[in-house]
């Protein structure tokens, strides 16, 4: 009785193990195709929708927004193609970060420091009054563009 | 209380052993996202709950939302919480449903597909907060990060499919 249970599961294993190995070779080739096929979509997104930098004489308005909410707005003239260049450009406006691991990262504006470990604050970046996708690193600068950095706190207290 | 028909049904349901295993795969997923919370785009818990719904079946789902549960003890509540509470139990839904599956090509590529729909599955919850252009503009800022964070989830299950499938059935079945 126990050599018939054990020869039962045995072969019903099996079957199971052929059926799984039929299953997982067509499962599979779409599963890599599909992987395969999204990394060319988002390359071409990526490629195609990535704001690009414009060369030349560029007027831009940077506001800076402290913590107390008070705005400072400086205008200024630039043929720098990237924001990190054009604010480091700007005099009056001081600013210091580290290389982070998604690039630069702002830490202090003019002698503020945003600390998000100790109370949750951080410096954004608004681009035209939305907030932005990009590091101030990586974030191309337009003519006539307008840019923000504002003191903020996480909602959660 | 003793004959309430959810008792009951709990009691059939759930052993001690599947309590101490959902506290193990909670305890795994808090551990493993912890030790790579450094590694930019690296992370272990797609791997982890792959693995645990296709293993320990549609318990794993509950392992997932305790998961998300801690999360939200853990970490200020901000907007990657409401995405928490999508992305991962799709994603056990998701390999409950392949379960089938047994081969590490398959699993490999399916991670990487999460990996890189990851940004747009999460831009989701900016549609809601500052409208369709905002999380397409999100999401297309993201996808160098997407392709990373997809490439590194199909090295991870490459590596550590065969080894961990093994030890979990063998502990699964006994």
């Amino acid at each position: 009785m126990k050599e018939t249970v054990t020869e039962e599961t045995v072969t019903e294993e099996r079957s199971k193990a052929v059926e799984n190995t039929q299953k997982g070779g067509k499962g599979t080739l779409i599963a890599v195709l599909a992987a395969a096929a999204v990394v060319v979509l988002l390359i071409i997104l990526a490629v195609m929708f990535s704001p690009k930098p414009q060369s030349g004489d560029k007027n831009i308005t940077v506001t800076l927004t402290d913590n107390n909410g008070v705005d400072t707005v400086y205008e200024h003239n630039t043929d720098a193609e990237y924001l990190l260049e054009a604010v480091r450009e700007i005099e009056g406006l001081e600013l210091q970060g580290e290389e982070g691991e998604y690039g630069f990262f702002i830490t202090t504006v003019n002698g503020i420091t945003a600390d998000y470990s100790v109370d949750q604050s951080y410096w954004a970046i608004y681009v035209n009054g939305e907030y932005g996708s990009y590091g101030i690193e990586s974030q191309p600068i337009e003519d006539e563009g307008e840019y923000a950095l504002v003191y903020e706190r996480s909602s959660y207290e | 209380m003793k004959d309430h028909p959810m008792n009951k049904a709990d009691a059939k349901k759930y052993t001690t052993r599947d309590l101490a295993e959902l506290g193990m795969m909670v305890a795994a997923l808090e551990a493993g996202k912890l030790a790579l919370s450094s590694l930019p785009n690296v992370e272990i818990v797609t791997f982890l709950i792959i693995m645990f719904a296709a293993i320990y079946g549609l318990k794993s789902m509950i392992a997932v939302v305790v998961f998300i549960s801690v999360e939200c003890l853990l970490w200020p509540v901000n907007l990657w919480t409401i995405m928490y509470l999508y992305i991962w139990p799709l994603l056990a839904a998701l390999s409950y449903l392949f379960r089938k599956q047994s081969s590490v090509w398959f699993w490999s590529a399916f991670s990487a597909l999460y990996g890189f729909c990851f940004g747009g599955l999460c831009a989701i919850v900016y549609i809601f907060t500052s409208g369709i252009q905002t999380a397409v503009a999100w999401w297309i800022a993201g996808i160098p990060f997407d392709l990373i964070h997809g490439f590194s989830n199909c090295v991870i299950m490459m590596v550590l499919y065969r080894p961990i499938r093994k030890v979990f059935k063998y502990y699964n079945s006994k």
